[in-house]
């Protein structure tokens, strides 16, 4: 069962807009009880918590209570879609999007979804640039999270809510797209120290999809030391907590880290047959979880690089 | 209040499984209440609202089924024992289902059976008195399962009854009964929740039935099951069980090569070796990432002394 920290988010939250504890209670509760919430003495009414974020701009997120009948259904279509992205099949993908949009009606948490993905849908299909998706995300994060910037710098946490921390995650690989890396890697940084604070129930998973981004950020900006580190950290992590996704990608990186430093001659050639092994675990491990997209992937580059099958000849 | 939250993942979902409110609410509630609940006016307190939420294979954060003060309290108290349970500590589970056993409302059925099932999981771990657990667990499903309206095929089990069936079934002397209650149970899991929750409650069943299988040496169901049991953990993009299952698989596939003198032909021989070795090559990488260095080494020598086909690194 999900652990729903009320009383952090309504504090963090309540920090993060600059208010005291009077302003946010005013007309809603009392200043004891906003009190004895914070601290987790006092279990919020539901309503009480709507009202307390709503005067301070934010919806409860990843929450049944905002669904209507016909929020159900597209949460169904939602999962749908993401399926098909998470296989890259963008074809798939296209209609589950189209299914939406008819779908969606005025709520705005989901036509704000739809904005964010159709963006991104479209960027794969190389419908737009990645200069038009940053400025498509940008004008996003301005209306669901303004101000955001002001914590890129700051130590102040801000309790992003998940569908936030999903925005601007890819805002920053979008920013990585268009070559602002250390934009990219400020604002993974800041999403980074939001999640471990451990507001938010099931933040592991954003935790090392973001630190995975940041591996790429800073291979392009040619730090490779710090992003050959990252991908040794996202292995151990992914191990940690068993994510297969994550594992195999990240022993795919490493071995493409390998190859790199080999072909800029920091590494021996004789290190080669070490690449072509670990590229092939990456593989098996692919085939032992039957994932089809990064199969496909893993073999292909490996043959562009090699001229030669990944897979062992029996 | 309107509280339009259970009630529309309820509805949502019974008109889409097209399901009967009875079917839901069966042995948790009365169909008033349960129309009440639908609507969108909790009358009940969250373990009602969170079973029949359960039943229809879905989760709703506890946030949002809280009824008062006590119920929170009740709700912590019930996540601490499972806690304790999960983590084989039945000696604070037990103090803590004695605490629980003391506020609970003693006439509600839910709170009966959830302290039961606890109760009944400190005795079967303790090993003297299982025949008094498994009397309580049954007792424990009847408050909710009546025994003759039990044995339909589509049943729908809140997670403490599926404990409860899942425990029962386990401990059910009569492998072709257990073997159909079990296979319930995931027909359950399968067709109604997440790929993650389909690895936390249809996998250790999946396991079983595996370990079923090869006691009776029925190599064709157990690599059916085998291969069930790795799309189940792919799915939830889980990895580290499948350097074990994918060993199984080639163990078994072996086996019934063995068993199968037609198979012996020359042009088979070689395909079903490749077949066998590949899944030896994915179980050994899957071992051998999770540093799992024992299993990783029953794969290598298996591979080399029955297979003939040397893993090398």
């Amino acid at each position: 069962m999900a652990n729903y920290r009320v009383g952090d988010i309504i504090r963090l939250t309540r920090l993060a807009s600059g208010l005291t504890q009077e302003q946010l209670c005013e007309n809603i509760c009392s200043i004891e009880t906003i009190s004895r919430i914070e601290n987790g003495k006092h279990k919020v009414k539901r309503e009480t918590y709507h009202r307390l974020m709503e005067k301070m701009n934010r919806f409860p997120e990843k929450n049944y209570a905002i669904c209507v009948d016909k929020d159900m259904q597209i949460m169904e279509e939602r999962a749908r879609f993401e399926g098909a992205m998470a296989k890259h099949d963008f074809e798939t993908a296209d209609c589950y999007m189209k299914l939406l949009k008819e779908k969606a009606g005025s709520s705005a948490p989901t036509i704000r979804y739809i904005r964010r993905e159709s963006a991104f849908l479209d960027f794969y299909q190389k419908r737009i640039t990645a200069e038009k998706l940053v400025e498509l995300l940008k004008e996003l994060a301005e209306e669901v999270v303004p101000g955001y910037e002001k914590f890129l710098d700051s130590d102040v946490v801000f309790p992003f809510m998940e569908q936030e921390i999903i925005l601007l995650k890819r805002l920053a690989i979008a920013y990585g797209r268009t070559g602002e890396n250390e934009l990219a890697i400020k604002i993974s940084k800041m999403l980074l120290r939001s999640l471990r604070t451990g507001y938010m129930a099931e933040w592991r998973e954003h935790e090392i999809s973001i630190i995975g981004d940041m591996s790429f950020f800073y291979q392009r900006i040619g730090d490779f030391k710090t992003a050959a580190e990252i991908t040794k950290n996202v292995l151990l992590m992914a191990k940690k907590y068993d994510e297969g996704t994550m594992m195999e990608e990240a022993l795919f990186n490493s071995a493409w880290d390998i190859l790199r430093e080999i072909r800029r001659g920091e590494r021996q050639k004789s290190e080669l047959a070490d690449c072509k092994k670990l590229m092939r675990k990456a593989y098996y491990f692919a085939l032992a979880r039957n994932d089809k997209t990064n199969l496909k992937i893993f073999s292909d580059y490996y043959r562009e690089q090699f001229g030669e099958e990944i897979e062992i000849k029996l | 209040m309107k509280i339009n939250t259970v009630g529309v993942v309820l509805s949502h979902y019974r008109k889409k499984y097209q399901l009967s409110q009875t079917q839901i609410c069966g042995g948790i509630c009365g169909i008033p209440t349960y129309c009440r609940i639908e609507k969108g006016y909790r009358e009940v307190d969250s373990l009602v609202s969170q079973s029949l939420v359960e039943r229809l294979g879905k989760q709703v954060l506890e946030f949002e089924l809280l009824l008062n003060e006590e119920d929170y309290e009740r709700m912590l108290l019930r996540n601490h024992i499972k806690e304790k349970l999960q983590e084989k500590d039945f000696k604070t589970a037990e103090h803590l289902l004695d605490k629980y056993g003391a506020i609970m409302p003693k006439e509600e059925v839910l709170h009966k059976q959830f302290f039961l099932c606890g109760k009944a999981q400190v005795l079967l771990a303790g090993g003297v008195d299982k025949t008094n657990a498994l009397k309580m667990l049954r007792e424990a499903l009847n408050l909710t399962k009546p025994e003759d309206e039990n044995d339909t095929e589509e049943q729908l089990y809140s997670e403490t009854e599926l404990k409860i069936a899942y425990l029962l079934a386990l401990n059910e002397k009569d492998e072709a009964r257990a073997e159909k209650q079990m296979r319930r149970l995931l027909h359950f899991i399968e067709k109604y929740n997440d790929k993650t929750r389909q690895e936390r409650f249809g996998l250790p069943i999946v396991k079983e039935l595996i370990q079923m299988k090869k006691r009776q040496r029925e190599e064709v169901t157990l690599i059916e099951y085998l291969d069930e049991a790795i799309t189940i953990v792919s799915e939830s993009n889980k990895a580290a069980a499948l350097a074990g299952l994918h060993f199984e698989k080639a163990m078994a596939m072996e086996r019934l090569f063995a068993k199968k003198e037609c198979w012996r032909e020359k042009k088979e021989r070689p395909q079903h070796l490749k077949d066998c070795i590949n899944e030896c090559l994915m179980a050994y990488e899957v071992a051998d990432i999770m540093e799992n260095t024992g299993l990783r080494e029953k794969i290598r020598r298996f591979s080399e002394d029955t297979l003939g086909w040397q893993i090398t690194e």
